[in-house]
């Protein structure tokens, strides 16, 4: 496989990870404005279960996945709960209550589940090739970049295709035009948050698959899902891939290029450059 | 205001707690207070613990043999929540508000250092458990800092491995942006290039970097034979997973401060297999003449904490034995020794340990700091150098990916 | 009891100095100058804030003023009483290259903004090895200075007495400067700014300006914090001081305590930090992050603008800095900031020239080469059905928004692209379609922001105070003056624009949708407050859709259809206009309006 390849696959699949790990984030930041800083809290809590239930049942680690999508909603719920306690003004108390939640839950998992480093990984991990392209990639990658595409499409038919989803965008859009047509707010913030824990379900899993689990860990992966989020432009499901396969490939390149110091450097200045020309991430603008 | 009748509670709260705190901070005339501070939150959490582990057990067994001097030793443990101002702060508290009569603890010199630079400026002995990097020693003379560990005890076996066994033509080196692990890479490059090896893929990452795999590419590219690392344990984790992943063909993967833990082992599985780490100490591999002091410890520690001690938390049962060593004969001269008679008993110790002898050098460091190499053997950990230590050879190649 | 909150912060000043000398409290000098510095770092952070922008940056200023300091230090020896304001220095130049670079963001991209800019210095730093040490960083800085005071050497850096005193006095001045920024004519822009951006420049608030100023005074502030920093800790390395934790305690800090308030920020800090660091010891190691978790969910669920807020409402100070002022406030005479130019007649000169404007959005050309020009002293009427452009047009004229082509010329000066600010000062006025109040504001200070910032402009909000009940009594709104300006109805929100679009004492005005939702009485009562303002000279420009307002005042007409200026001209003739009748009347006969017009 030449250098190119390698940089692209490598960029890619890492722009895949970053899609994944922030589109619950950017879901439910995009409809319910709550900034919510316990988001890579939860991504973690999503992996220890999947951790646990790979090492308890011996399974293949991407048959954890059913059980992590179908819990992971239950605590995001039990959060939308908590924040609709919260009062004006509301994203910056959003912001705080869910940096309080991202201790209380960085705690718990200190306490159930101690300090040590995880890691969810198949015995033996399959390199696929792919002869005609001139391309091999890891198992992982290959599960990144598949379900990255997957989870985004899926998303965005949703949005596209189905009432309920046409109301949930109608209401990122503009939440006071869309409660005037008769939307309930109160039931896009429960939908909002039930398919952001869907997502985080997800990406718990691949996130203990692609780096490792530790109860601190969680920061990393708001910050992730942050960045993205607002980079891609909020409300943005299809450019959030695209933002993060930008990044992806931008770091994979400065790592390559210019030595692995340079990256945080080289991404930095992309979200500046990019921010500066575009004051509204890289969703396409529309004016009038 | 009507909510305010509902919330000053919440106040009240506040005002109890600091009310309550006031009463708890007279100690015992009898009992020593001895400060502990240590990163038991927040990303350095695990060996945090597992050093508080050590030194608690140490302070125990002291308490259990009636104490230094008929006096009960009182642990005061505090969490620096892996930041240094917080460290700094615990220190100052523990000095002037506790009257500690010594620190011990820390890991990292990021949290180490503003340690040892309050100790110093109040007099007080600090017996760092985990420090390496030589500014902190060598920069300032600092008489009331002590540490059981430094580079050169890492350095000198890993260097000596790789010139006399492994002897490659061309090393890749991996470190991270910390004062300890830049150390490292520079003494390396410096040993090696000595030595006719030849260094063509340096590269800096940031602790708990999320991909190796374009840093894995130049090892690939230019055909680097041993590969060692200066990242930190989950750092390792991540290299080794991702090195396989990708089917790196390597003599060797040495990384000196990761793959001595049984842990690495149980998290990786068979992809630990063949990776090179070092340790001072670990259950198996004691400082020769040591090993019933070992056993004992490594007994009492399951009893206690129902698991196995690593290599860190001897580090930490290390520094607090060598601290109540010095203050159990300083308390045989004086009933009240001040922290520079400690730090007098600390300069001529000549104490045994399993982690190895500890005696210590003008500038605080120890003069007999040596880890030894150990692979990972059939799911072991098993010394394999220094010669008179080893326990097998050095298996080479690094075994690729599916067997 | 109430106390003012200056009075709350020299008594919550004094208490700190006095706790040490008290005794031997759990909460000792060092936690509680930590408290003190990172109280000190919360203002910092609340001075930007204050302006409306959320930062989460600030440890590339705190970062920078601990290397520029201790680099001085490390390789010259220098002293940190000389090095530190370099450090300042430093920050604040960084700061400048944000105020370049960031001008367009807001909200949450300007939030990522400031979050990566953290980046650019940290792996400068992490890599210059020959100048920083790169990631080994610098041991042995120098400590803090002795400094001779009187008989008494404070040893700043050996005596944690004296370093606690310092770490006070430190937040003794940011909460100087922060009483400062709260209660001055620069407090009151900031507040506009925050509160309602587009009104700010209506008003004559230079935006960017002030967002800078706040800028540059919050790097300063956090760079001497982060330089002190630095020589307390005695080593730096690049991930001590460039931090997300560094640049998001501030922020939970301010909420905590509340935003707005003297005492908030510092408040946060000092209830919260020692709270973490002391108090939660019983459930060492792994419960106090917990606790304080829970703590701070429970603080913002019950306080939920913050515990200065509710302190200030349960009337025992720690409050609000100027609104109380306005209520209170009957001083002396403003100027006569609102009294035109002496009339001009009708069909005098030019004071407005529209040359071949045009505005295109994406590909949709909104308004196609409109050529238009208001005699000094007449009634323009701009006439178009919804979505003809006249509301683009007169943001295009109020720097709202900036055309795409052509120019606009003000009193003969081109003025095509300037900030809306500027064009207020040359005293052009505006009122908006869609009001936008300062919303937290009460009525009258919103008016009295127009006098602030208008021309020639107020220096204090008392001596505005006078004109702006007269202008409220001129609209008829005296009985909701010390109403919160968010709470009123959409047809006094309208009044209130014209109060403040005279307040800042315009030569033109122009009133966006006036009679929009107004009924019939208000209606006459709107024409006769054009006509008054016309006899004073006024040049006027109102827009509407509808011609019950305009048939009634205007002099001119100009009718505007899907971009295009159709005619101008004495009303009756655009009226009878073949175009204009078949653009309006023939499409709309069953509009009642257009039809009842005469």
């Amino acid at each position: 496989m030449s250098v190119g390849m390698h940089l692209v696959v490598s960029g890619f699949s890492l722009g895949s990870f970053y899609a994944l790990v922030a589109l619950g984030f950017a879901l439910i930041f995009g409809v319910t404005h709550a900034f919510n800083l316990a988001h890579g809290e939860l991504i973690i809590l999503s992996g220890y279960l999947a951790y646990f239930l790979w090492r308890g049942l011996e399974v293949h680690p991407l048959a954890t996945l059913p059980l992590t999508v179908a819990l992971m909603p239950v605590f995001a719920l039990a959060l939308a709960q908590l924040l609709k306690l919260v009062r004006e003004p509301f994203p910056m108390n959003s912001l705080v209550v869910t940096f309080g939640v991202a201790l209380v839950v960085e705690q718990a998992l200190l306490s159930a589940f101690s300090a040590d480093y995880r890691l969810i990984q198949p015995a033996a991990p399959a390199l696929m090739q792919v002869p005609a392209l001139g391309l091999a990639l890891t198992e992982t990658q290959v599960t990144l970049l598949v379900l990255s595409l997957l989870a985004t499409g899926i998303v965005h038919l949703w949005l596209t295709r189905t009432f309920s989803g046409k109301a949930l965008r109608a209401t990122i859009q503009n939440r006071e035009a869309a409660r005037l047509v008769g939307i309930n707010l109160g039931r896009m913030r429960t939908s909002a948050f039930a398919v952001g824990g869907l997502l985080i379900g997800l990406a718990g899993p691949l996130y203990g698959q692609t780096l490792y689990l530790y109860p601190a860990g969680g920061l990393e992966a708001t910050l992730i899902a942050v960045t993205l989020t607002i980079f891609a432009g909020v409300g943005r499901i299809p450019t959030l891939l695209l933002g993060g396969w930008l990044l992806g490939l931008a770091e994979s390149w400065a790592a390559l290029a210019l030595g692995a110091n340079w990256r945080e450097l080289v991404s930095a200045l992309l979200l500046v450059l990019l921010l500066i020309l575009r004051p509204e991430g890289l969703k396409i603008r529309t004016e009038g | 205001m009507r909510q305010g009748g509902r919330h000053g509670w919440l106040l009240g709260l506040a005002a109890v707690l600091l009310l309550a705190g006031a009463g708890s901070g007279k100690a015992a005339v009898q009992e020593l207070a001895l400060g502990e501070i240590n990163p038991l939150t927040g990303a350095l959490a695990k060996h945090g613990l597992e050093i508080h582990q050590g030194i608690a057990l140490a302070v125990e067994e002291v308490n259990a043999r009636g104490g230094l001097a008929g006096r009960r030793v009182k642990l005061l443990s505090r969490d620096d929540q892996s930041r240094p101002e917080i460290a700094l702060n615990q220190a100052q508290d523990l000095i002037t508000r506790e009257r500690v009569v010594g620190l011990v603890g820390g890991y990292v010199d990021t949290l180490v250092g503003p340690i040892s630079e309050m100790a110093a400026k109040h007099q007080v002995p600090y017996v760092a458990s985990a420090s390496l990097q030589a500014a902190l020693t060598r920069k300032r003379h600092n008489p009331y800092f002590f540490r059981i560990s430094n580079l050169e005890g890492i350095l000198s076996p890993v260097c000596r491995l790789v010139g006399e066994v492994l002897r490659p033509q061309q090393v890749a080196l991996i470190y991270m942006a910390t004062p300890g692990s830049l150390e490292f890479a520079e003494g390396v490059e410096e040993r090696l290039t000595r030595q006719g090896i030849r260094i063509p893929v340096k590269e800096k990452f940031r602790p708990g970097a999320p991909d190796f795999s374009m840093a894995l590419l130049k090892v690939r590219m230019t055909g680097c034979e041993v590969l060692i690392s200066g990242g930190f344990y989950p750092d390792n984790l991540l290299l080794t997973r991702q090195l396989r992943e990708q089917r790196l063909q390597l003599q060797a993967l040495l990384a000196p401060w990761g793959a001595a833990y049984p842990s690495f082992i149980a998290e990786l599985g068979e992809l630990s297999e063949g990776v090179l780490g070092t340790c001072a100490w670990t259950p198996g591999v004691t400082w020769p003449g040591t090993e019933k002091d070992s056993q004992a410890f490594i007994t009492a520690f399951e009893a206690r904490f129902q698991q196995s001690p690593t290599t860190t938390a001897m580090h930490g049962y290390a520094s607090a034995r060598v601290l109540l060593t010095a203050l159990e004969r300083a308390l045989a001269r004086s009933p009240a020794p001040t922290g520079e008679q400690v730090v007098k008993e600390l300069r001529t110790l000549d104490l045994t340990l399993p982690l190895g002898r500890v005696r210590f050098d003008a500038h605080g460091d120890p003069l007999d700091y040596h880890h030894v190499v150990v692979q990972i053997q059939g799911g072991r950990l098993v010394p394999v150098y220094p010669p008179e230590r080893a326990q097998a050879r050095v298996m080479v190649p690094l075994p690729a990916g599916r067997k | 009891m109430r106390l003012s909150p200056r009075a709350a912060a020299v008594f919550l000043l004094a208490g700190l100095a006095g706790w040490p000398l008290l005794g031997r409290w759990p909460v000792g000098e060092t936690v509680l100058g930590l408290a003190c510095f990172y109280g000190a770092l919360a203002v910092a952070w609340n001075l930007y804030a204050l302006t409306g922008a959320i930062s989460l940056g600030h440890s590339a200023f705190f970062g920078l003023g601990a290397y520029g300091s201790a680099l001085l230090g490390y390789h010259l020896g220098w002293s940190p009483a000389l090095t530190v304001p370099v450090g300042a220095g430093v920050a604040v130049c960084y700061a400048g290259l944000w105020c370049l670079g960031f001008a367009r963001l807001r909200g949450v991209y300007l939030g990522l903004a400031t979050l990566a800019a953290v980046e650019i210095p940290r792996v400068i730093i992490d890599n210059w090895n020959s100048l920083t040490l790169g990631s080994q960083g610098l041991v042995g800085l120098p400590p803090l200075p002795r400094v001779p005071l009187g008989p008494l050497t404070l040893a700043l850096g050996t005596d944690t007495r004296a370093q606690y005193f310092l770490l006070l006095a430190l937040l003794a001045v940011s909460l100087l400067v922060h009483h400062a920024a709260l209660t001055s004519r620069f407090g009151w822009a900031w507040r506009a700014l925050r509160e309602n951006e587009t009104a700010a420049g209506l008003v004559g608030v230079p935006g960017w300006r002030h967002r800078s100023l706040a800028l540059l005074l919050s790097a300063a502030l956090t760079g001497v914090l982060g330089a002190i920093y630095a020589h307390i800790l005695g080593i730096l390395e690049p991930p001590l001081v460039f931090t997300l934790h560094l640049s998001a305690l501030p922020l939970v800090f301010s909420i905590f305590g509340g935003r707005y308030h003297l005492l908030g920020p510092a408040l946060g800090a000092l209830l919260l930090y020692p709270v973490d660091q002391l108090l939660l010891r019983p459930w060492l190691p792994t419960g106090h992050a917990a606790v304080y978790g829970v703590m701070v969910i429970l603080a913002i669920l019950f306080f939920p603008r913050g515990v200065a807020a509710w302190l200030e409402r349960r009337g025992a100070g720690g409050g609000e800095p100027g609104p109380k002022t306005a209520s209170t406030g009957g001083g002396r005479e403003a100027g006569a900031p609102a009294d035109p130019d002496p009339p001009g007649a009708p069909g005098g000169p030019p004071c407005l020239e529209i040359r071949g404007v045009s505005k295109r959005f994406g590909r949709r050309l909104v308004l196609k080469e409109i050529q238009l020009t208001v005699q000094t002293g007449e009634v323009l009427a701009v006439l178009g059905p919804n979505g003809s452009g006249k509301t683009t047009l007169f943001n295009l004229i109020s720097g709202v928004l900036k055309p795409t082509a052509g120019r606009i010329l003000l009193f003969g000066t081109d003025i095509t692209g300037w900030p809306a600010h500027r064009i207020v000062h040359r005293g052009l006025a505006r009122t908006s379609q869609i009001p936008q109040p300062f919303p937290e504001m009460t009525v009258l200070e919103n008016v009295a922001m127009g006098l602030m910032f208008g021309s020639p402009g107020v220096p204090r909000l008392e001596a505005a105070l006078p004109r702006a009940r007269e202008l409220l009594e001129l609209v008829g709104l005296t009985p909701q003056a010390h109403l919160p300006a968010g709470e009123l109805p959409f047809a006094d929100l309208q009044r209130l624009e014209v109060a403040r679009a005279l307040a800042t004492g315009p030569r033109v005005l122009l009133l966006d949708e006036m009679a929009a939702g107004l009924g019939p009485q208000e209606v006459i009562q709107a024409a006769r407050l054009i006509r008054l303002l016309k006899r004073q000279g006024l040049t006027l420009m109102l827009n509407d859709h509808l011609l019950t307002l305009t048939a009634r005042v205007s002099d001119r007409l100009a009718a505007l259809d899907q971009g295009e200026l159709l005619a101008v001209g004495r009303p009756e003739e655009v009226l009878g206009h073949p175009a204009v009748r078949a653009a309006y009347l023939g499409e709309r006969e069953e509009n009642s309006d257009v039809s009842a017009a005469p």
